[in-house]
C-alpha cells in the first residue's frame, strides 16, 4: 500500500489503512482528533515551549505511521529534529507548518 | 506461567497512540496485555508482574529504552524476560547494541501487524523452551526436588527481598541419620527409596516452602514469610512423618533424620545467606550431637525435642 497523495496541496491525504475494517475505527479517532492536536502544537509554539512541541512531534512521529500516515511521521520527525538541533525560530516554524498541514488533510476514508 | 493462564505482554511506549494501535491490533492474539507509558514504570511493573515478552520503544525520553533494557536485564527477577525492541530507528549500530545488551528480536517502525504478530509467538516459543531446558537443569533426577544450584540461585533471590522488605525468611537444613549405614545394611536401591519418601514429605508442606535436595542425604527448604519458631513446627511435622513411616519391606525399621532450622532475624555473623545457611547447617549438627532425629534451632531458644 501506498500514500494517496496528490499535488494539490489541499487534496485529501487518504490512510493507507483505509480499507482494513480492524483498525478502521481507530484510524477515524485519530483523524478526528486532528484539529485539536494541531491546535496544541500552534499553541505550544506560540508560547515559546518547545520542550512541550518537541513531545508532540515525537508522538506524532511515532504514532502517525502505524494509522496508516508515513509521510506524517517523517515530517514530524524533521520537526524534532529542528527542535532537537537547536534551529532558528524560524526553521522550527517551517517544519511544523510542513507537519500541520499534512496533518489538516488527513482523511480516514 | 501454567498452561491455564495467558501469556503476558507489556509494552512500554511514550505514545498513546501506538497504545491505541497494539491494543486494537493484538485484541484476538491469546495475550494478557499491559501498558507502560515510560521507562520507569515499565520496570516497576516488569518487576511486579514479570510478564513473559515485553514490547520496548527505544526512543523515550528520560529513561530510553537501552536504559531500560539494561536495567531489566542486570536484575535477576527481570533478565529472563524476552524483551522485543520496537524502534523508528533501523540504524545497524541500535540492532547491534539492543542485541548485545540482551534484546531478544528488534522491529522497525512502523510495524507490520503480521510480522509483529509472528514474532511475538517466535519470542513465547523460544521463551516457553528456555523455560523448560531451565528448570531441568535445576531439578535432582531422584528425588524430583530442586537441585543445589536452583537452591543457591532461589536462596539470593529470597533473601534479598527478605532484606528490602524486612520479611521474615527461615532455612530448615535436614540430614537423613546414618543413612550411610542405612544404605550399607539395606542396599542402594531402598537407600534411593528413602530419599524419594522424604523428599514428598517435604513437598507435602505448605506451597510456599522450597525444598531442594542440597546434596546426598543433604535436604534445604527454605520458608519465606516464616519465622524461626514456625519453622519449628513445620520441621517437626517433617520429622515426626519421616519416624512414622512403614517400610513394606523391612517391617519395624525406623528411619529418621535430623534438624536444624535458623531465620534472618535471630541469625548470628553478617546477614547473608551464607551465613543463614551455615546456622541452620550448625543446628543440624547439634542436633546430631544431641542424639540425632531431633529439630534443633540455631539461638538460645530450647529444642523442640
Amino acid at each position: 500500500m501506498s500514500d494517496h497523495h496528490s499535488n494539490s496541496s489541499s487534496a485529501k491525504l487518504r490512510s493507507q489503512y483505509f480499507d482494513d475494517p480492524e483498525i478502521q475505527e481507530i484510524v477515524v479517532a485519530f483523524v478526528a482528533e486532528m484539529p485539536s492536536r494541531i491546535e496544541q502544537a500552534n499553541r505550544a509554539f506560540m508560547r515559546g515551549d518547545l520542550l512541550r512541541l518537541h513531545f508532540w512531534a515525537h508522538q506524532l512521529k511515532g504514532g502517525a505511521s502505524g494509522y496508516g500516515f508515513p509521510e506524517i511521521s517523517r515530517r514530524a520527525a524533521e520537526l524534532e529534529c529542528a527542535i532537537l538541533e537547536k534551529r532558528s525560530l524560524d526553521e522550527v516554524f517551517q517544519a511544523l507548518l510542513s507537519v500541520t498541514e499534512l496533518c489538516e488533510r488527513a482523511s480516514a476514508t | 506461567m501454567s498452561d491455564l493462564e495467558l501469556p503476558r505482554l507489556l509494552a512500554i511506549d511514550d505514545s498513546e497512540l501506538i497504545h491505541r494501535l497494539l491494543r486494537l491490533r493484538l485484541q484476538h492474539e491469546r495475550f494478557e496485555m499491559t501498558f507502560a507509558f515510560s521507562g520507569k514504570e515499565g520496570l516497576r511493573m516488569a518487576e511486579a508482574s514479570k510478564p513473559d515478552v515485553i514490547l520496548l520503544d527505544l526512543d523515550m525520553p528520560e529513561m530510553t529504552g537501552f536504559d531500560v533494557l539494561s536495567e531489566l536485564k542486570s536484575h535477576t527477577e527481570t533478565q529472563d524476560i524476552a524483551v522485543i525492541i520496537v524502534s523508528a530507528s533501523s540504524e545497524v549500530e541500535n540492532k547491534v547494541r539492543a542485541f548485545d545488551l540482551g534484546a531478544t528480536d528488534f522491529v522497525s517502525k512502523p510495524f507490520d501487524i503480521v510480522e509483529l504478530k509472528a514474532r511475538l509467538r517466535s519470542a513465547m516459543r523460544v521463551q516457553h523452551l528456555i523455560k523448560i531446558l531451565a528448570q531441568k537443569a535445576q531439578i535432582d533426577g531422584l528425588s524430583g526436588l530442586w537441585n543445589h544450584t536452583y537452591y543457591e540461585k532461589r536462596m539470593a533471590g529470597e533473601f534479598a527481598e527478605a532484606i528490602r522488605y524486612n520479611k521474615p525468611l527461615s532455612l530448615i537444613v535436614a540430614d537423613l541419620d546414618n543413612f550411610k549405614k542405612t544404605n550399607d545394611q539395606y542396599g542402594h536401591l531402598f537407600g534411593d527409596l528413602v530419599i524419594e519418601r522424604f523428599s514428598n514429605i517435604l513437598t507435602s508442606g505448605r506451597l510456599s516452602d522450597i525444598a531442594c535436595r542440597y546434596g546426598g542425604e543433604e535436604f534445604t527448604v527454605i520458608l519465606p514469610q516464616t519465622t524461626g519458631t514456625e519453622s519449628i513446627e513445620v520441621a517437626e511435622r517433617y520429622r515426626q512423618q519421616l519416624a512414622a513411616c512403614i517400610w513394606t519391606d523391612y517391617p519395624g525399621l525406623v528411619v529418621t533424620a535430623s534438624f536444624g532450622v535458623s531465620d534472618i532475624e535471630t541469625m548470628e555473623g553478617p546477614k547473608t545467606p551464607e551465613t543463614l545457611f551455615s546456622s541452620s547447617d550448625r543446628a543440624m549438627y547439634t542436633a546430631k550431637t544431641n542424639g540425632r532425629n531431633r529439630v534443633e534451632i540455631s539461638t538460645t531458644q530450647p529444642a523442640v525435642r
